[in-house]
């Protein structure tokens, strides 16, 4: 292809741009997130400003009790039970407090007053609305959970909400309970956490007598479902701390991960194994060290 | 403080809107994506203004923003290919819209397929130099790369557009994500 046609193709390419009704859909878009996006502290020097930041904390702190107070006493769910609609359950995530808003219940972790989910009764119709209505990327039935579970995962990409889980339980014939879980308010092994160890108030729940193991959002690489979230930064380090962690318990899931056929395992040495994606190249190593699991993801330069 | 940070975002958003778009069309394909992404652009620009500190020209700064949310978005789909293989996904992706470029558009949308089948950098070069004329030096700092480096992914870049453009888009650069 001769040298000025081709440099003639960059000038048509450079006229494709969005219409003025677009842009001004985006603008208004924006317009509303800036409304709702949270304030953001300005970079301070700690030592010139710590008294400020000691009495803050303190604010904060007296404001925190007497939010649950005026609250009506949210209560700790690890602990007991709290209803919906006559409804009541329990499980072994803790720092947990809920607020009954409307028909539903939200839920709070560790006194962050924004919530990062909902318990709600919903009828058949309306379950189905709800999944019509969204932009569903998963639907997976959980097995072996403590209750038949239907899992959707929703797209939402938000500032503060990437996906949302939605997690349906059947109540009776025509009633479902309904779980909400807003991702990453709420980190995955924390919301895998309280769906696998979920007690309903009069419904009998299945304990399964061998691990379990369950996906995050949209990735391919399993996780133990008892996992503790220590750090985990976008970095692509991730530390959990395992809770039944033991050499037998990793050589176990080392073999479930090799099941994947999209999994290869690349070496091991002991209780650190890395794995290679046989679709995209991409790299995990897996580190057993006492209970501390560590994943590094390695993703391999894209240019040559 | 907060209003000022707004309206302030939103004259770039006016000053920079299209050249932020086309970028993002060129390296996703995907209109609803694309607006998604612009959207997702100009929040962190709000966000995360005091990191700004005028060290970089607004425009390259956006930029930059743009490319981390572009390529995180290509590592998304590429997760959500899979998840089409087998069967999760129900999403229906929208086709880009350039009806208002009639003549040409055939050419238009063959040659923004073929850039769109060239892999992530070579994509992220091409739209950055040849569509949004951007210096080498400027795309060396979005890019967080050597200006040799951005010399040599042009070059082998625009190397392998022209062979698509000769063997009629056969030769394909590599995956699309």
């Amino acid at each position: 292809m001769a040298n000025n046609h081709f440099d003639d193709q960059w000038e048509l390419l450079k006229q494709i741009g969005s219409t003025d009704m677009q842009k001004d859909v985006i603008r208004r878009r924006i317009r509303q997130s800036i409304a709702h996006a949270p304030s953001k502290a300005h970079p301070f020097k700690f030592l010139q400003w710590k008294s400020i930041v000691a009495a803050s904390l303190l604010v904060v702190i007296f404001g925190g009790f007497l939010f649950m107070l005026l609250e009506k006493n949210p209560r700790l769910n690890n602990a007991g039970y709290f209803t919906v609609d006559d409804q009541s359950f329990s499980w072994r995530l803790e720092n947990v407090t809920s607020k009954k808003s409307g028909e539903k219940l939200e839920l709070y972790y560790k006194n962050n007053p924004i919530p990062f989910g909902t318990v709600k009764e919903v009828t058949e119709a309306e379950k189905n609305a709800t999944i019509a209505s969204k932009s569903m990327f998963v639907n997976k039935e959980l097995e072996h959970f403590p209750y038949k579970t239907n899992m959707y995962i929703e797209h939402v990409k938000m500032q503060d909400v990437v996906i949302r889980y939605y997690f349906f339980i059947p109540l009776t014939a025509e009633k479902w309970i309904q779980f909400t879980f807003d991702y990453p308010k709420l980190e995955y092994a924390n919301i895998f956490k309280a769906m696998s160890t979920l007690e309903l108030n009069g419904k009998k729940s299945y304990h399964h007598n061998e691990p379990l193991y369950v996906t995050y959002g949209y990735e391919r690489m399993i996780y133990p479902v008892d996992l503790e979230p220590v750090s985990v930064t976008s970095n692509n380090n991730e530390v959990y701390r395992w809770e039944d962690a033991s050499t037998k318990a990793y050589h176990q899931y080392v073999e479930k991960i090799l099941q994947d056929v999209s999994w290869q395992k690349k070496s091991g040495k002991g209780l650190s194994t890395t794995f290679v994606s046989v679709i995209f190249q991409n790299e995990v190593t897996i580190t057993l060290n006492g209970n501390e699991l560590t994943y590094e993801y390695f993703y391999p330069e894209q240019d040559e | 403080m907060s209003k000022d940070k707004e309206e302030l975002v939103m004259e770039w958003y006016e000053q920079y809107y299209d050249d932020i778009y086309r970028f993002i069309l060129f390296m996703i394909g995907d209109k609803q994506s694309c607006e998604d992404l612009v959207h997702d652009t100009f929040l962190r620009a709000f966000t995360g203004i005091e990191r700004f500190e005028n060290r970089s020209a607004v425009k390259t700064w956006l930029f930059g923003i743009a490319k981390y949310l572009v390529l995180d978005e290509i590592r998304r789909q590429k997760r959500k290919r899979l998840f089409n293989v087998i069967g999760f996904s129900h999403e229906i992706p929208s086709l880009i819209d350039v009806e208002q470029i009639i003549e040409n558009r055939e050419l238009i949308l063959e040659q923004m397929q073929y850039i769109h089948s060239l892999k992530p950098n070579y994509r992220l070069v091409i739209t950055l130099i040849k569509i949004e004329e951007c210096s080498t030096k400027e795309v060396a700092e979005i890019l967080g790369w050597s200006e040799a480096k951005v010399r040599k992914t042009l070059s082998r870049a625009l190397q392998t557009l022209r062979k698509m453009n000769e063997k009629g888009g056969e030769i394909r650069g590599e995956q699309p994500f």
